[in-house]
């Protein structure tokens, strides 16, 4: 299989790109004295004042922070490996490289709208544009027929097209829960903190969503796309699982209060993701 | 360009989408006054107060309303005659369709992140969603090189690829010229108000710059993919050229007035950008048959 060079070569420059970024969010601490904000919403906050994410609240830099770590330590060695597998000509490695492009793109998709305007900014963008153009060069180049050939019988089919159901519908269920009455009460959204407006909740809701159930009726009629899709977006779910496990955590450590509900399930959606990526990736003959 | 029965429900659901963002945008009223807000930087921002968008500061909502005026009574329509001309199985017609079917997930991404949270939130998220999915069916769906073999001789190429740097790195380093300030002192920009952050400037940055520049890349190298996204994005210039006209009348209505170096030198470059790109337009759609 021929390796998809543009994308390999987007993907460089993401690598020390994405090292400073989060190496700046977790090592970059400063100094300073959180303090309390009052929001165009009338709600008071805690502002974190202190390191890169001095004007993000306590609560989103926590999360911030979380999925910096995340970054460094699953996001750039996942996509290094992609790299160097895809060079090789490894259909995995194609599906590595897609997948790390897929948790960068939301990664920093979200940074440049959501994180409050600071001086990595445009570091920011130029991430998201990277991985943007690498993420559909390489969309571009995947060989969907090849993949469905190479899945091997084991593949759990069925399983992961409801699995891809189930993680709809509790998005949908979940985020619209946030923001379902808000819209109509104009009261401010759980969650929204001193930002503008509810950025992760309408990246999934208008992209994870749809593509979740366009994935699993796609592996439902055994189609090629389906593959492909499924096995892009379980390696986007296995990144984004342990990102959503690793913000949990800096949240509870910095003392920011976490719905144990809502973060359990999470947090079992997140493992059955790492575990179904897994085997997904098993399931793939080279 | 294949047609796909997908349309025929994606498209009426952008259209009743838009029409709802912008037709609530137009004539939501409420009937409340500006108020004053301090942010984060510990500026004081003089907000909207009024309508749909309210929690938007004065300069934004009063651009947002121009900009749905717009959207209201040019882009739907030129949404659903792009339509229909794409059901007839008209070339043009289908790069119209697939033009406006990109300028609405422009509008939609841009309303998602930057109008502050409101009530048709989830109307705005249902717009990007729709308008994102229908762009990349049409996109994915359009035989580029059946529209290369439909191009006569007369095509602008070198014109076209010119006016794709100009737009697209004008843009960035305008954008560019307006951040690296704060990024060097570590303040907020001058224009940044209420928002969480820079929308436009990073999403332009990011998307639309390197989309112009390999569009000019690609026109010079004559590669069909060129001729495709050529049409969506001097059909965008060409939009945002009459927005921001609108935007700024919309804008002097509730008393923001710009010193006169303000109205010639960046209000005028847009409209003079959309006029290259109306004039550019018009000579790229001359110059594709509908017969071979």
């Amino acid at each position: 299989m021929k390796p998809n060079t543009i994308s390999i070569r987007l993907a460089l420059f993401i690598i020390p790109l994405a090292i400073l970024a989060a190496g700046a969010g977790v090592f970059w601490q400063g100094t300073g004295e959180p303090y309390p904000f009052e929001t165009l919403r009338g709600e008071t906050v805690m502002i974190r004042g202190h390191g890169l994410y001095r004007f993000d609240t306590v609560n989103s830099s926590a999360q911030e922070i979380g999925n910096d770590i995340v970054t460094l330590l699953i996001g750039v060695p996942l996509l290094i490996t992609g790299i160097v597998l895809s060079r090789k000509g490894l259909l995995r490695g194609q599906l590595l490289l897609t997948g790390a492009l897929g948790f960068f793109l939301y990664t920093y998709g979200s940074m440049s709208f959501l994180t409050a305007f600071n001086p990595f900014f445009l570091i920011y963008v130029a991430l998201f544009s990277l991985s943007l153009f690498g993420f559909i060069f390489s969309m571009k180049d995947l060989d969907v027929d090849e993949i469905s050939r190479r899945i091997s019988d084991g593949f759990p089919r069925r399983s992961i097209a409801a699995y891809f159901i189930i993680i709809a519908v509790f998005l949908t269920l979940a985020w619209l829960g946030l923001v379902a009455s808000p819209s109509l009460t104009w009261s401010p959204p759980a969650g929204l903190e001193s930002a503008i407006t509810m950025v992760i909740q309408a990246l999934d809701l208008g992209i994870i969503v749809p593509t979740s159930f366009l994935t699993a009726y796609l592996l439902f009629k055994k189609q090629p796309w389906g593959y492909a899709l499924s096995s892009v977006m379980l390696l986007k779910i296995l990144t984004m699982g342990a990102a959503l496990i690793s913000m949990i955590t800096v949240q509870i450590l910095s003392g920011v209060d976490v719905d144990p509900v809502f973060s359990t399930i999470f947090v079992i959606i997140s493992l059955s993701g790492i575990v179904l990526g897994i085997i997904t990736l098993k399931n793939i003959r080279n | 360009m294949k047609p796909n029965s997908v349309f025929n429900w994606l498209v009426p659901l952008i259209a009743v989408l838009a029409l709802a963002l912008a037709g609530v945008g137009v004539f939501s009223q409420t009937g409340d006054t500006p108020f004053e807000f301090v942010t984060v930087h510990g500026k004081t921002i003089e907000m909207y107060g009024n309508g749909i968008y309210r929690n938007d500061s004065l300069f934004a909502g009063a651009l947002f309303r121009g900009t749905d005026v717009v959207t209201l009574f040019v882009c739907i329509p030129l949404l659903l005659v792009g339509f229909l001309q794409y059901r007839r199985r008209s070339l043009r017609g289908s790069i119209l369709f697939v033009s406006m079917l990109v300028y609405f997930l422009y509008v939609g991404v841009t309303y998602t992140f930057s109008v502050a949270f409101n009530s048709l939130f989830l109307v705005y998220t249902a717009l990007f969603s729709a308008s994102l999915f229908a762009a990349i069916i049409a996109l994915t769906s359009f035989d580029a090189q059946d529209l290369a073999d439909h191009v006569i001789s007369g095509m602008p190429h070198r014109g076209i690829a010119i006016f794709m740097f100009v737009a697209g790195l004008g843009t960035l380093m305008l954008w560019l010229s307006e951040l690296i300030g704060p990024i060097t002192t570590g303040q907020a920009p001058a224009n940044l108000g209420p928002y969480t952050t820079m929308f436009t400037h990073g999403f332009d940055s990011a998307v639309i710059t390197p989309a112009t520049v390999v569009t000019g890349i690609f026109l010079l190298k004559r590669k069909s993919l060129g001729y495709l996204f050529a049409a969506p994005l001097l059909i965008l210039c060409t939009i945002i050229g009459v927005e921001v006209i609108v935007q700024t009348i919309s804008q002097a209505m509730v008393g923001i007035i710009f010193p006169v170096g303000v109205y010639i030198g960046m209000i005028g470059s847009w409209v003079v950008m959309g006029a290259f790109a109306v004039g550019l337009a018009i000579s790229y759609f001359r110059n594709i048959k509908e017969s071979v």
